[in-house]
């Protein structure tokens, strides 16, 4: 067993070991906590770290308090979770002028009821309006494989703690991709949970109708481990679903037994680079997934998700572009801009158009239980880099590197994002996507490839 | 042409399929061609009638950013919906 002091150590690892007593939490968050300072000057995940606070649990573990099945596991937030006493940034300068959280976010409560313990809040791009991890304010969140290059985002210090080592889990937001995005290329598994399966209360919005947050780790085991204390109904957030928690855990070894896997084709399998196919096709070939789907008008979902975030994302922060506009991040605020502009009839074309689409997937899901399309198009591209060429074609990275993400979330599927075992090449995931509320399927195949040596990840 | 008659342009592929970048407008089977919508000016207009000051500095990205909404938008607006098919006030999936 890896030792649990270890930057390679898993959140099942630490928390067996620590829950058997043969390792005290406040050895695990010390070790964290120096991790963290080691790693930060090179990869800047962190915009705050609660030493103090992290101690302080680590000693009511080891007096016996807080004893759950994350008990002793260090995690990290995207700053867009309250944590109790600090200003909830949000990547942004302007919310650092505003009230400090009274309480910790929903979720981060859940985790540490189930003994896990927050050491800090991640980079992002600003208001999560953002695939690449930039941030002008804060600075880049670095790739831990190859610091010149970007995380993804917008959950970029989410995926860049994990891919360190700093942490052994983090959470993120995934409005478009902001989950699986960095998955992808910092080579992580990350779970982008069913629309409305976790609360998101106590958390920054940015647009409502598609906003989701979900966990990042190393393992499938550690997101079934975290996803499982999540689940539950919260009427803080109205979205959140009022269905019974389904735990994962108990059914992961299960395997493949039964589950019918294809292949998207058409829009999911143009538009990208070599790489993002070669990928999919290893992971199908591995599960021996040989037919191919069509999932009709991805291109309008694709369309239709991106003026909901524009509409949604500028009419919540029209106040602040209004009275504050030198203060935004450059990168978004003549995006949030241009989306406060776009005529009323795209946007609810776009809500009714969710709904056809929706069933026309659902009845895919009626002779398939998980589909397999690539996460990003290409892998991580330089920091700084503002166009990219896909298929030939030059395009803005900022608004192209969810081409493959954004059709999904539009109606709220549930995906994991699994990271390709690449030898000397730089990380590059696909996503494993199932029919609404069926998590299970897709951690199930997940856990499936990691057994085998397909998917895995690695601190760097 | 005035700002009504641009955001009329900028309108019309809702319910009509329209090749915004080419200047091409598909109607009922025959093609006419159309002038592209004055991003800047509809910029400039859009602004004031929602009361968001646009500094100088910052025009030029937010009708950077539009174009590349409209370009990105197109296979949304040009699509038929049927008229049965309404919007969930809370989405579930």
């Amino acid at each position: 067993m890896t030792d649990a002091l270890s930057k390679s150590a898993t959140a099942a690892e630490i928390a067996a070991a620590v829950s058997s007593g043969k390792v005290k939490a406040s050895a695990v968050v010390a070790a964290a906590l120096a991790r963290i300072e080691a790693a930060e000057p090179t990869v800047n995940a962190f915009t705050d770290v609660v030493a103090e606070r992290a101690r302080k649990r680590a000693a009511e573990i080891d007096a016996g308090r807080h004893r759950g099945p994350l008990a002793g596991v260090p995690f990290a937030v995207k700053n867009l979770f309250d944590i109790a006493g600090l200003p909830t940034r949000a990547g942004s300068k302007i919310n650092v002028d505003g009230p400090k959280a009274e309480r910790d976010g929903a979720l981060v409560r859940k985790l540490e009821a189930a003994g896990a313990v927050l050491v800090g809040g991640l980079n992002m791009g600003e208001y999560a309006y953002d695939f690449t991890g930039e941030n002008r304010h804060y600075g880049p969140s670095r790739n831990p494989h190859d610091p010149t290059r970007m995380t993804g985002g917008s959950s970029g210090g989410s995926g860049a703690c994990v891919a360190a080592g700093e942490v052994p889990l983090s959470l993120g937001s995934d409005t478009n991709g902001s989950i699986r995005v960095p998955s992808s290329l910092c080579g992580l598994f990350g779970l982008k949970p069913t629309y409305g399966r976790l609360s998101r209360a106590g958390s920054f919005p940015f647009v409502d109708s598609l906003d989701h947050l979900g966990p990042i780790a190393r393992s499938t085991e550690d997101l079934a481990l975290s996803f499982d204390a999540m689940q539950g109904m919260d009427p803080e957030d109205p979205a959140c679903t009022e269905r019974a928690p389904d735990p994962s855990l108990p059914r992961l070894a299960e395997g493949l037994g039964g589950l019918r896997i294809a292949i998207a084709g058409d829009y999911f399998a143009r538009g990208g680079e070599p790489e993002s196919f070669a990928a999919v096709a290893s992971v199908a070939k591995a599960l021996n997934a040989t037919r191919t789907v069509i999932v009709r008008q991805a291109a309008a979902a694709r369309a239709a998700a991106y003026v909901i975030t524009a509409v949604e994302g500028a009419q919540l922060h029209l106040p602040r572009l209004r009275t504050r506009p030198q203060d935004f991040d450059p990168d978004t605020r003549e995006r949030f801009m241009a989306g406060a502009l776009l005529p009323g009839a795209w946007y609810v074309k776009a809500q009714r158009f969710r709904r056809q689409y929706r069933d026309q997937v659902l009845k895919l899901f009626e002779e398939i239980d998980v589909v397999l399309a690539p996460a990003t198009p290409c892998v991580a591209p330089k920091l700084g880099q503002t166009m990219m060429k896909l298929d030939g074609v030059d395009l803005p990275v900022r608004a192209n590197l969810g081409l493959f993400t954004q059709p999904i979330s539009f109606i709220g599927l549930p995906v994991v994002a699994v990271p390709l075992k690449r030898p000397g090449g730089l990380p590059i995931g696909v996503q494993l996507i199932a029919k609404p509320f069926n998590e299970q399927a897709v951690l199930r195949v997940a856990a499936h490839l990691e057994k085998e040596g397909i998917a895995g990840a690695s601190p760097a | 042409m005035g700002f009504a008659a641009e955001w009329t342009v900028l309108l019309r592929p809702i319910d009509r399929v329209g090749s915004l970048a080419s200047g091409r407008l598909s109607l009922g089977g025959t093609e006419m061609t159309e002038k592209k919508p004055d991003v800047e000016r509809l910029v400039e207009e859009g602004a004031k009638i929602v009361g968001l000051p646009i500094a100088d500095e910052y025009r030029a990205g937010v009708a950077l950013n539009m174009e590349r909404t409209l370009t990105i938008v197109r296979p949304l607006l040009e699509l038929e919906l049927d008229d049965a098919l309404i919007p969930a006030p809370v989405f579930r999936p």
